[in-house]
């Protein structure tokens, strides 16, 4: 459906976005992952032209939507990284308020509202001021209110930063039903976790595209293996052992009691770090993230 | 119509937030009053301490109509000249009258004592009204005096003061806090409103909707206007009706006096809100600006007193012409046909701001 050419965009000496080429499927999940700064909220805001890029192209179902941005917008909801909406505002007045700017019909406008009131829990709170919701309602909030003009892609940039986990199981219920009814999604996140529900996943370091592909895909195509390492003795103490060491230095990294440990060839790291246990996993994307990472 | 749905949540916005309804609606009226008393420059109960070296009859008349004027609040009156400076210089006092018998050589003591006057210059407008005050009580006494003797001056001036008769201070300062209270709340109001949708990331779901950048533009100043509006008119009831400050001229005339400085000062206050990343920066600015337009009003001093370079700035500040037409309706009854000019600077202003506002707007929207 939109498709990024070689896309650039700097602030000063920072490059925020730097030549990223990248495709968003029609009716799919599409997930720009990463940490702070690596371009996916820049990249959005390109999109739907708050940003102007430097370099490159955007595409909208084929055609190069050049500076007349109307065009995305017209098709598209945006929900921005932080909550957007008007706090003093019930959470019915926001809704009407960008239907009625957005010119849904007035009929339209009380069924579509009282749907997604209903779809997203959010009708015993119909009004309740904004800024007294929770974090995760505030989301649903700002969901429901660019769904009110029924657009065909939705962006959302970050929106489970924050939020509870059942929220995020809750909002991710959403985004499933959205692409069910056949919406293109595109949305960012920094939790790697999070980033493998989507059916397209680019990988973003420092404005540039580390890897994109599907969960499968990316599998398929990482170089390495993984092991998760219950080391003897001190786990800080062993770290210190792989820091120091060559062969292992920056492919190893701590999660909790466990030293998850990536490991290019046939070689097994077992043997150069003294283990009460070791066991070959599955890389997650986390794993694969890292490694790009300092591959980069 | 997108615009009115925009104007009626900048509305609601503004009921729902109780502290800043209060700050719109009751203190122009707290305002008003505290100002309309202590901004007056009428001089009273000024502390006097009098040091009668005479003993004469004329100087103990002068004393006596000096105690009975409200102006003065005789604090001391003493027959030697011992510490008297030191009172005016400790504060006691803000002047010391000194009275002593004139010796003339040719005919020995003469009928009106030597009169010497004190005055603490660090309030240098209070000590010249007060000399001004004295220096009338003084020639009201000869004047009676030779009267009585039948020799009254050939020549006298007798002023006779239109649209404000008594001289009061509040009828020329009441007016004024109006059109004050019309820019201190418009302007903080709408400077940090498009400033607050920018720290909110509201402003970039604004520009994402169909709405264009006129219509957030117009959305943002309208309501302010509304809200200015009806500021004005509580001003105007509190001044008639608590300070009696008669209003000779016409409600609507006011009103499109008002609308036009206000489109002015409102362009303003967008063009802050513009420039600014954040609400302080807004407010910041906003005060800075208060202070200036103030100051160069005419509101507390002529501006025919601000010297030249100054006074350029002067005139493209849209307060000052306000003023000016809110003191002509008010205590002349004036209509347009008396203050055209300053209406039509007021309108220029006002076109010259909402270019630049917008532009900047436009750019900063572009970006």
């Amino acid at each position: 459906m939109v498709r990024f050419q070689e896309i650039s965009k700097a602030f000063g000496a920072i490059r925020a976005v730097d030549r990223v080429s990248l495709e968003i499927a029609p009716a799919a999940i599409t997930i720009l992952a990463g940490a702070d700064g690596a371009g996916k909220s820049t990249l959005f805001k390109m999109l739907v032209g708050l940003v102007k890029k430097d370099s490159g192209a955007i595409l909208l179902n084929g055609a190069d939507v050049g500076d007349d941005y109307s065009r995305v917008t017209s098709v598209c909801g945006y929900m921005p990284e932080k909550f957007s909406l008007y706090s003093d505002l019930s959470v019915e007045e926001n809704m009407d308020f960008f239907a009625a700017v957005q010119q849904v019909p007035e009929q339209r406008r009380r069924e579509l509202k009282q749907r997604l009131l209903e779809r997203t829990g959010m009708e015993p709170f119909r009004g309740r001021r904004a800024g007294a919701l929770s974090g995760g309602m505030k989301q649903k909030l700002a969901l429901s209110t660019i769904l009110l003009s029924s657009p065909q892609l939705i962006i959302l940039d970050e929106p489970t930063t924050g939020v509870d986990p059942l929220s995020r199981i809750e909002f991710f219920a959403i985004i499933e039903e959205l692409k069910r009814e056949g919406r293109t999604i595109v949305m960012s996140t920094p939790y790697l976790d999070e980033a493998e529900k989507g059916d397209h996943i680019v990988l973003m370091r420092k404005g540039r595209v580390l890897r994109q592909d599907s969960i499968a895909g990316l599998r398929r195509a990482f170089p390495a293996r993984m092991f998760r390492i219950l080391p003897r003795g001190n786990v800080f103490a062993a770290m210190q052992g792989i820091a120091a060491d060559p062969e292992l230095a920056g492919r190893a990294y701590l999660r909790g009691k466990f030293i998850r440990c990536l490991q290019e060839g046939r070689e097994n790291p077992g043997a150069r770090i003294p283990h009460l246990e070791m066991v070959e996993e599955q890389p997650t994307l986390e794993d694969m993230y890292i490694y790009y990472e300092r591959q980069a | 119509m997108k615009l009115r749905h925009l104007v009626k949540k900048e509305l609601i916005e503004v009921v729902r937030q109780k502290e800043l309804l209060f700050l719109m609606l009751v203190s122009p009226v707290i305002q008003i009053i505290v100002l309309g008393y202590v901004v007056s420059s009428d001089i009273r109960n000024v502390p006097v301490g009098i040091v009668n070296l005479s003993g004469g009859q004329a100087a103990t008349r002068v004393i006596e109509r000096v105690r009975r004027s409200p102006l003065f609040n005789v604090r001391f009156e003493s027959a030697r000249n011992e510490d008297s400076l030191d009172r005016l210089k400790k504060g006691e006092v803000k002047t010391v009258i000194v009275f002593r018998d004139a010796l003339d050589r040719k005919r020995g003591a003469s009928a009106y004592p030597e009169v010497q006057v004190l005055m603490d210059g660090i309030d240098a407008n209070t000590a010249m009204i007060a000399s001004g005050y004295f220096s009338g009580i003084i020639k009201g006494y000869i004047l009676d005096d030779m009267e009585k003797k039948g020799r009254g001056l050939p020549v006298a001036a007798r002023p006779l003061f239109r649209f404000n008769p008594q001289l009061r201070g509040i009828n020329t300062m009441g007016p004024g806090i109006v059109a004050f209270l019309l820019t201190i709340i418009t302007l903080f109001m709408t400077s940090t409103s498009l400033v607050r949708e920018k720290e909110q990331q509201t402003l970039d779901t604004l520009l994402m909707s169909p709405l264009g950048a006129l219509e957030i533009y117009v959305g943002k100043a309208l309501p302010a206007i509304l809200v200015g509006l009806v500021d004005m008119l509580i001003g105007l009831a509190v001044v008639v009706l608590w300070f009696g400050i008669p209003f000779r001229g016409g409600v609507p005339v006011l009103f499109l006096a008002a609308l036009v400085y206000l489109t002015a000062i409102l362009s303003y206050a967008l063009l802050i809100s513009v420039l600014s990343s954040t609400a302080q920066q807004a407010m910041f600015f906003s005060w800075f600006s208060l202070i200036i337009f103030l100051l160069m009003s005419g509101f507390f001093t002529p501006v025919d007193n601000i010297p030249y370079p100054l006074r350029l700035l002067a005139d493209v500040n849209p307060m000052r012409y306000l003023v000016q037409i809110i003191r002509e309706i008010f205590l002349k009854g004036n209509g347009i046909a008396y203050f055209w000019k300053e209406l039509l600077a007021m309108g220029a202003i006002a076109v010259t701001l909402v270019s630049i506002s917008l532009l900047n707007f436009k750019r900063f929207i572009s970006k």
